[in-house]
């Protein structure tokens, strides 16, 4: 009886509440995912601002002068970033040069040549190569690339070329040639998989009409596919470019760090990047740090530049249903063989030097005195799973709420800028957010801080999340929007509950892949969070992570802490396949339930 | 309430009824006057003014295209989830203007329940979790009552001696039927005034369809339903009145078995046969 009773209380209280509007909670869900997409209109504003304010003295007083001029003279207060400019286009350019044969030879294969049961595997260890951190590529280039290419193909080239003035003069190592390569290896990924998804854009109607004219196999290629990706493909090497110019780290180890400007690409270099990664922290003069911000300015407008571009070129490829280009297929498969190559050595010298150097004090000990042995990365360790923790408070919901509005709300054409704007913002180099956030937070508050760090990572994932969450939400069907809502449910807790609870995956995948992604990142973090030789305590201080910890050790003169360098190099990368592997699993899943 | 009623459907029944403008409102759920609805310029819905009696199936016909299921949405609201419509007229649930700027469309779909053409258990709950989702997302907490609601509606659609045992198991693993009969559970639940159906058994085959017709004609005793099939068949066998729409115009509605023996348009004849078009 009692039971009948309190059943008939709870059908009244239902019943009321069943009759009560709910209009609130829609508005200001709208209204907050809203404020959040706003986000990448705030940030590329936020950019240009900042390095505008933090660049205008020295705009005033050097002008155009400091575009064309080659003396970087802090002590005498001159400052001409030709060389650095110089510096960035012709590393850019040798990587273009080394990495777009490759990547479209390797894309014609994964798409066309390789046999079926091996494309995909091939497919995901490229992706594999692309989460490789930049500061590990460089720690390789510098301890394994950089001997081995002194050692053998430099004096080789020297011999057949040397009568050029490209390939004369000394060989030392660290020099533009190695920079260049340095960065083919890191934009590869994504020239490859950018073609790769084009060449399969490339309708069969395409190729069948060439083949109804006559035409061979390789016309067929050359004529239908090739052409018709032309545009495509263009886009996918400008997007490459746009990586180039802006990669900072490994290039940063390699090249030398020499502001000249020299026809032998034996000879060292400097790149816009590069500068902003070693001087930063040194600049002592109002005037000196002008000149930094201003150089902050020009990488981000050169980049910012070649990624419109770049989004406009792929903005117009529909990628549709499946079609192969064919090249010779020797040269497609060595393509995709050098292209993995990289990959393959990177983690066989990790583990060959890595895992000699981990032990148990690498885990549990801090970093030892300078000149000392021994030591470990204990407080590196947690400071990147602070710095991430941080990163992802700020990214994620920002990053999720916004691609929810792409996804869900906002008009065609509204949505289209939010997202062109997005994609723009995921080709500003990394370096440029730890710029930004230094006039922001650091200069502001006077210090480099745990705040900084994190809130240079935050910024760069919400792009990232935004676009992963937006496309995922997309893919879950109609009709369980319009369920939920035939069942009276206001849009917002349809939203939530059935929409991103069906997308959930999808968005942790997204999540996962962000968090990976910075959590490899050194340049944002280089003035920033700064680095800390001991334990951190208090947000406002200075603190350690993973990346910054191999970079410093990495170019240090002692041994012991090359070998630290290595081991937290194989720690990182464990890391990132780990979460890698993790999201693989993850997808699998995900391509075969509904969704 | 019941006296005109019964009037109204014998009058109707015995084809002698004017046309359902005409009728008294206390004999109808629903009662649409004069709806227009625009999808950007494109007129779908051209001046349909007809009543839908209650506890009775009312079907509607026609070749695709012709704004059945715009018609359908438009009963709850369904409709505005495409950008850029527009509608004029009005649309009365038993007295109530669906329309009013004071409504909330969550309040008119609460009272309007729909089923769709292609069945859509929520594919990351389970079969109890998909039947009492409606009641838990607008705030019922007492699990008592939730568990009443689950087992009341699992059994009004037919379901619940098939999947009683499975409660736990994901929506999706049912078979097409079983989901179709599934999200009519889950319809039910919210106790819904009318539930509508569009195509509800298009993507099933012939033994399940005939489960969800059993269904809905075990239904009609507790609720008012309005169907939309492209199956003329299915529409005989189900409805106690059809309406046959073209090109947005109602072009004839009445009993049943008077549109499908004696029509009284010449469209409405040619369609029903087959020669339409």
């Amino acid at each position: 009886m009692a039971v009948a009773a309190s059943i008939a209380v709870e059908e009244r209280s239902v019943q009321a509440r069943m009759a009560s509007p709910s209009r609130f909670g829609d508005k200001a869900f709208e209204w907050l995912t809203l404020a959040m997409a706003l986000a990448v209109v705030v940030l590329i504003i936020l950019i240009g601002w900042q390095l505008w304010i933090g660049s205008s003295v020295a705009i005033k007083k050097f002008g155009f002068h400091f575009l064309v001029t080659s003396t970087w003279d802090p002590v005498a207060e001159q400052f001409g970033a030709l060389p650095f400019i110089y510096g960035t286009l012709v590393s850019s350019l040798i990587a273009l040069l080394i990495a777009v044969p490759l990547g479209i030879a390797t894309a014609a294969y994964l798409t066309e040549l390789a046999p079926l049961w091996i494309r995909q595997p091939l497919t995901s260890l490229i992706e594999m190569l692309a989460a490789i951190p930049s500061v590990i590529l460089g720690l390789w280039g510098i301890f394994v690339m950089i001997p081995w290419l002194r050692d053998y193909p430099f004096p080789w080239l020297k011999r057949l070329f040397g009568w050029t003035p490209f390939f004369s003069g000394p060989i030392y190592g660290p020099c533009m040639f190695a920079g260049g390569i340095i960065i083919a290896v890191m934009i590869l990924p994504i020239i490859t998989s950018v073609s790769r998804e084009i060449l399969r854009s490339v309708p069969d109607l395409q190729r069948e009409a060439a083949y109804g004219l006559g035409a061979t196999r390789w016309e067929a290629t050359r004529i239908a596919v090739l052409s018709y990706a032309k545009k495509g493909l263009f886009g996918a090497v400008i997007l490459g470019l746009g990586r180039a110019l802006g990669e900072t780290m490994a290039v940063t180890m390699v090249i030398g760090n020499t502001p000249q400007i020299a026809a032998s690409l034996f000879k060292p270099g400097y790149t816009l990047a590069s500068v902003l990664a070693n001087e930063f922290t040194e600049a002592t003069t109002d005037m000196y740090l002008q000149a930094l911000f201003e150089i902050g300015l020009v990488l981000f407008g050169i980049t910012i530049l070649v990624n419109l571009l770049a989004q406009l070129l792929l903005r117009t490829i529909a990628t549709t249903s499946a079609k192969r280009a064919v090249l010779a297929s020797a040269i497609a498969f060595i393509s995709a063989v050098l292209v993995i190559a990289p990959l393959g050595l990177v983690f066989f010298h990790l583990v060959v030097n890595g895992a000699s150097s981990l032990n148990w004090d690498f885990f549990t000990k801090l970093p030892a005195p300078v000149g000392a042995v021994g030591g470990g990365m204990v407080n590196a360790i947690v400071g990147s799973l602070e710095l991430l923790a941080l990163a992802g408070a700020i990214g994620i919901p920002i990053g999720v709420l916004g691609g929810v509005y792409l996804a869900e709300y906002g008009s065609a054409r509204i949505n289209s800028v939010l997202r062109f704007l997005a994609d723009v913002l995921n080709g500003v180099p990394s370096i440029t957010w730890g710029v930004v956030v230094y006039g922001m937070v650091v200069l502001r508050f006077k210090g480099f801080s745990t705040y900084a760090g994190g809130l240079a990572l935050g910024l760069i994932m919400i792009p990232l999340i935004l676009r992963t969450t937006e496309e995922v939400i997309l893919l879950v069907p109609n009709g369980y929007r319009e369920a939920a809502l035939a069942l009276g449910v206001s849009r917002w807790k349809t939203i939530v509950h059935i929409v991103m609870k069906t997308a959930s995956k999808g968005i942790i995948t997204g999540i996962l892949l962000a968090l990976a992604r910075v959590g490899g990142e050194t340049a944002p973090l280089l003035f920033t969070a700064f680095g800390n030789r001991f334990w951190n305590h208090s947000l406002s201080q200075p603190i350690a992570a993973l990346p910054l910890q191999i970079f410093t050790y990495a170019i240090s003169p002692y041994d012991d802490w090359h070998r630290q360098a290595w081991a937290g190099a194989l720690v990182l990368v464990t890391g990132v396949f780990c979460v890698n592997i993790l999201v693989r699993i993850l997808t699998r899943g995900h391509t075969a339930s509904v969704v | 309430m019941e006296t005109p009623e019964r009037t109204v459907m014998e009058r109707m029944e015995q084809g002698t009824a004017p046309p359902p403008e005409a009728e008294t409102p206390a004999a109808c759920t629903f009662e649409v006057k004069n709806l227009s609805i625009w999808y950007g310029e494109k007129r779908a819905i051209d001046n349909v003014t007809l009543g839908v009696a209650s506890n009775a199936v009312t079907a509607i016909i026609g070749p695709s295209g012709c704004g059945k299921s715009t018609f359908l949405r438009a009963l709850n609201r369904m409709h505005e989830l495409t950008p850029r419509t527009r509608m004029e007229g009005t649309v009365l649930l038993n007295g109530d203007d669906l329309y009013s700027s004071t409504i909330d469309p969550a309040i008119v779909r609460r009272r309007v329940g729909m089923i769709f053409q292609k069945s859509n258990p929520f594919p990351t709950m389970t079969i109890g979790e998909n039947v009492v989702i409606g009641l838990r997302l607008n705030g019922v907490r007492n699990q008592k009552f939730l568990n009443e609601r689950l087992e009341k509606s699992l059994r009004m659609a037919a379901l619940w001696d098939e999947v009683k045992d499975d409660l736990h198991k994901p929506g999706t693993s049912l078979s097409g039927g079983q989901q179709q009969r599934l999200c009519i559970a889950r319809a039910l639940a919210v106790e819904p005034e009318v539930i509508l159906m569009d195509e509800p058994c298009s993507a099933l085959d012939p033994i399940a369809t005939a489960k969800i017709e059993e269904l809905i004609h075990e239904l009609k005793a507790k609720y008012t339903i309005v169907t939309v099939t492209h199956n003329m068949q299915q529409a005989g066998r189900i409805s106690d009145y059809t309406a046959f729409m073209y090109l947005g115009r109602l072009i004839e509605f009445g009993p049943t078995t008077k549109i499908f023996t004696n029509p009284t348009e010449k469209q409405t004849e040619d369609y029903i046969t087959g020669r339409f078009g």
